[in-house]
């Protein structure tokens, strides 16, 4: 508890001695943004760390070879990223459900053991050393790119892309019937999603003196954890990712009483919320929890016909 | 003409869905399309809202043809459809909803929304003016606007999709089945809405399995049937239509079509055997007994206060067209659907209340509508499968399965066949034949003749009669009246979910106003 006891009464020196965890929390607020576009539009996508290996590598590469300013460096990985996001949605976006959820699965490990874990320019596994990080100098970077994608994507769930988004999400069918042209849509909000996480994932990288290539980075788990931000903080509402990413980000400091249990504590307040709140923490029906319908004493719901 | 189309084709691997049909809409009418359960309509409009591939022919709307076009550029040239089974927008608001239905038409804000938030605020406030004079013209109160779609009443749900529908603009408007699970009230609510939505202009096609409904709105009818048109002209012509007649009541095997109910006989026929259809025929016995059963989904009522009985050796059958409330009542006796008021007891069993298992278990067994068997397992496997709960021991069960095939000799034939392989009406054979192996004292069957060919038919039923003949009881639920009735004992005649006449199987195979209950008129 001494982590909330010094945010409560000295937030100046919690700043400065959480400045990485602070700019790791924004980082993966992003990354959650780009996981609430995919998930709006209906596609089960878990392709944003590929997206954002793509984002860090090629910002890193340039900045140790071309030497680039980093903003330059960060404008072509995002450019890349889109590029490669419409390469990628155009087959895979004809999939649903589940099977996109395998297919993107594919394109990270493809990309991962595939690409990075091959190729001499991106160290072979060992990955890069980067002298020009700047661990500290990100937050306010960090932070304000956070505010300004949420707002943005928040502007455009409220428009006339978002309603398609939604049409598109809640029944594909009637939203074809509305004239919705669902495959363009998709893609849009795919691709949104690859700029975004490859943009958290250059500004990732920016802080950190080494691009790690593991699994936890770049890989399956990170792709699990991404959509766990969502399913926790709800998929309804842009702020859910977000406050999804920010909890479990915390999740250690939370626990940090436990010792060796922290895991398994973690992995009873998840359960916990998908139980007890299915809709995600931000979500409809304010702060009100759901009783499942084996826990003692709740009605037995109706039988459901046929 | 607004719609044309012609020669249209639509296969499935080997099944003619649409097979040849042309059609013509005339601009500003009401255009009705009927026919039988799996006779095309749902596919036909699929084909020309651009859902499924057009294979051949072409389709027109007034001046653009429509063939090979994707789906949204359909929507946005003007059709506009709903759906059977509602697919609105469930999570949106009934506002939203409606607003959604403007996609097309609406100008993309994108970077407004991103920039200067007011832009376009005063487009968007016309916008919302609009959908509420939309949910207003559809009947719907101001007080629904911001309510979730899913939490209205079912017919509001169906008038917020007409709604969706009329916000695209629409030059033509499907609608499938639009009445379907309503109340009376409901219905005629609905009937008023499309006569006025067509008094301002707006051309319907309407499919819709209430003949009520349709033969009254309707100026045109064309009838489906296997995938081609059999039919076209005034309400009145149709349903006096001899192939007409036979596509929706069946033929009764050898017997021809003039000795079907109304055709031959005049109105007068009806006064005298209605008048014999009396519950006297009622057993004083039963091994089933139903008692002014109610069975509800939610909001829709799809049986309302049926009586019937059924005593032990015979075939009774429950007749009546598609949506009648039928398979809900088979349904609600296999346990699957609990009743809302009212009893059924199979001997001393409240089956009402007991489980599915125990029903079963005590002799009362379901073939269901459609078969329902494991394609992908072989005849055998599906067999073994079924007799997996009884735990009888291998060799009775061996035993069992052999007194089967014997019963099914093609079966036996293709006992290695993966069941998915057979005919349709090998796999009605081998749905009944699962049946068997519960022991069935009560077999309940759920349109057995449903898509088969008419030979096959044939040899489905010539089964049932030899089951019978076993001495199993036999429940049969029948969309094709006269074969049904050809080897009932006792039916009962059911409209929107009310038994509306009963009596022997001959009584009714002449009565006229069994060809009102599926046709109208």
């Amino acid at each position: 508890m001494d982590f909330f006891f010094q945010l409560a009464n000295d937030p100046i020196g919690f700043w400065s001695s959480h400045t990485l965890l602070i700019s790791q929390i924004g980082i993966n607020g992003i990354v959650a943004t780009s996981m609430f576009l995919v998930l709006y539009s209906g596609q089960l996508s878990l392709a944003a760390p590929a997206f954002m290996a793509i984002g860090a590598y090629t910002a890193v590469l340039m900045e140790l070879r071309l030497r680039t300013p980093f903003v330059l460096d960060v404008a072509v990985a995002v450019v890349l990223a889109g590029v490669i996001g419409v390469l990628v949605g155009l087959p895979v976006l004809r999939l649903r459900g589940v099977f996109l959820a395998i297919a993107t699965i594919g394109f990270v490990e493809a990309v991962r053991l595939g690409v990075i874990l091959n190729l001499p320019i991106t160290g072979e596994g060992l990955g890069l050393q980067n002298p020009h990080a700047d661990p500290l100098g990100g937050v306010p970077i960090i932070l304000v790119s956070l505010v300004v994608v949420v707002f943005v994507v928040w502007r455009l769930t409220k428009g006339r892309l978002g309603g398609a988004w939604s049409a598109i999400r809640q029944d594909e069918i009637a939203a074809l019937s509305q004239g919705i042209h669902i495959a363009r849509y998709k893609m849009i909000a795919f691709v949104l999603s690859a700029v975004i996480a490859a943009y958290a994932g250059a500004l990732e990288a920016h802080l950190n003196f080494f691009v790690d290539p593991g699994d936890s980075q770049y890989g399956v788990t990170r792709a699990v954890q991404i959509l766990t931000f969502a399913v926790l903080g709800g998929s309804g509402f842009v702020l859910g990712p977000v406050v999804g990413a920010l909890i479990i980000t915390l999740l250690p400091y939370i626990f940090e009483g436990a010792g060796d249990y922290i895991n398994i504590l973690s992995g009873v307040f998840l359960i916990a919320v998908i139980v007890f709140r299915p809709q995600g923490i931000v979500g409809r029906g304010g702060l009100a929890i759901v009783r499942p319908g084996w826990w003692p004493g709740s009605k037995a719901s109706a039988p459901s016909p046929g | 003409m607004l719609l044309r189309l012609v020669d249209v084709q639509r296969h499935f691997g080997g099944v003619h869905a649409v097979d040849g049909v042309s059609l013509e809409v005339e601009d500003g009418s009401i255009q009705g399309l009927i026919g039988p359960n799996g006779a095309g309509k749902t596919t036909l409009v699929n084909v020309l809202t651009g859902y499924t591939r057009i294979q051949g022919g072409r389709a027109w709307l007034g001046a653009d043809e429509l063939t090979g076009l994707p789906a949204h550029r359909i929507a946005a040239l003007g059709i506009a459809r709903t759906f059977q089974n509602i697919r609105l927008f469930k999570d949106l608001s009934a506002l939203d909803n409606v607003l959604l239905g403007m996609h097309s038409r609406r100008r993309d804000d994108t970077l407004a929304q991103l920039g200067t938030l007011a832009v376009f605020r005063g487009e968007e406030k016309e916008r919302i003016a609009e959908a509420r004079r939309l949910l207003e013209t559809v009947g719907l109160p101001p007080t629904v606007a911001e309510r979730k779609a899913d939490t209205l009443p079912y017919g509001d749900q169906r008038r917020l999709e007409v709604a969706r529908a009329l916000a695209l603009r629409p030059r033509l408007l499907i609608l499938d089945e639009p009445a379907a699970g309503m109340n009376p009230s409901e219905k005629h609510g609905m009937r008023e809405l499309i006569e006025r939505l067509n008094a301002d202009g707006l051309t319907i096609l309407l499919i819709d399995h209430d003949m009520q409904l349709v033969m009254g709105v309707c100026g045109r009818v064309a009838v489906l049937n296997f995938g081609k048109k059999i039919a076209d002209g005034t309400p009145h012509e149709v349903s006096t239509d001899a192939a007409v007649i036979k596509a929706y009541l069946g033929t009764g095997g050898e017997r021809e079509v003039h000795t079907a109910p109304g055709a031959a006989l005049d109105d007068r026929g009806v006064e005298q055997v209605s008048g014999s259809a009396k519950p006297s025929l009622e057993p004083a016995e039963a091994i089933l007994d139903v008692d002014d059963l109610t069975v509800a989904y939610g909001a829709v009522v799809a049986v309302r206060g049926v009586t019937f009985r059924v005593a032990a050796g015979e075939i009774v059958a429950l007749i009546g067209a598609n949506g009648a409330g039928k398979s809900t009542i088979l349904n609600t006796l296999s346990g699957l659907i609990r009743p809302r008021s009212g009893s059924a007891r199979f001997d001393t069993l409240d089956l009402g209340e007991a489980k599915p298992s125990e029903i079963v278990r005590r002799g009362l067994v379901q073939v269901p509508e459609g078969r329902e068997i494991f394609a992908r397992q072989t005849v055998m496997e599906n067999l073994e499968l079924a007799t997996w709960a009884r735990r009888d021991g291998a060799a009775a069960t061996r035993k069992r399965i052999d007194e089967v095939l014997e019963r099914f000799p093609i079966l036996g034939e293709r006992r290695h066949l993966s069941a998915g392989t057979l005919s349709g009406g090998e796999q009605q054979m081998l749905a009944i034949a699962r049946g068997l192996l519960a022991r069935p004292r009560l077999l309940l069957l759920d349109e057995p003749s449903l898509g088969l060919a008419p030979q096959m038919v044939d040899e489905v039923f010539r089964a049932i009669e030899e089951i019978h003949k076993d001495g199993t009881t036999i429940l049969l639920v029948e969309q094709n009246a006269l074969r049904a009735l050809a080897v009932a004992d006792r039916a009962y005649v059911i409209e929107t979910g009310k038994i509306l006449l009963s009596g022997s199987g001959n009584e009714l195979l002449h009565n006229p106003a069994v060809r009102r209950a599926y046709l109208g008129g």
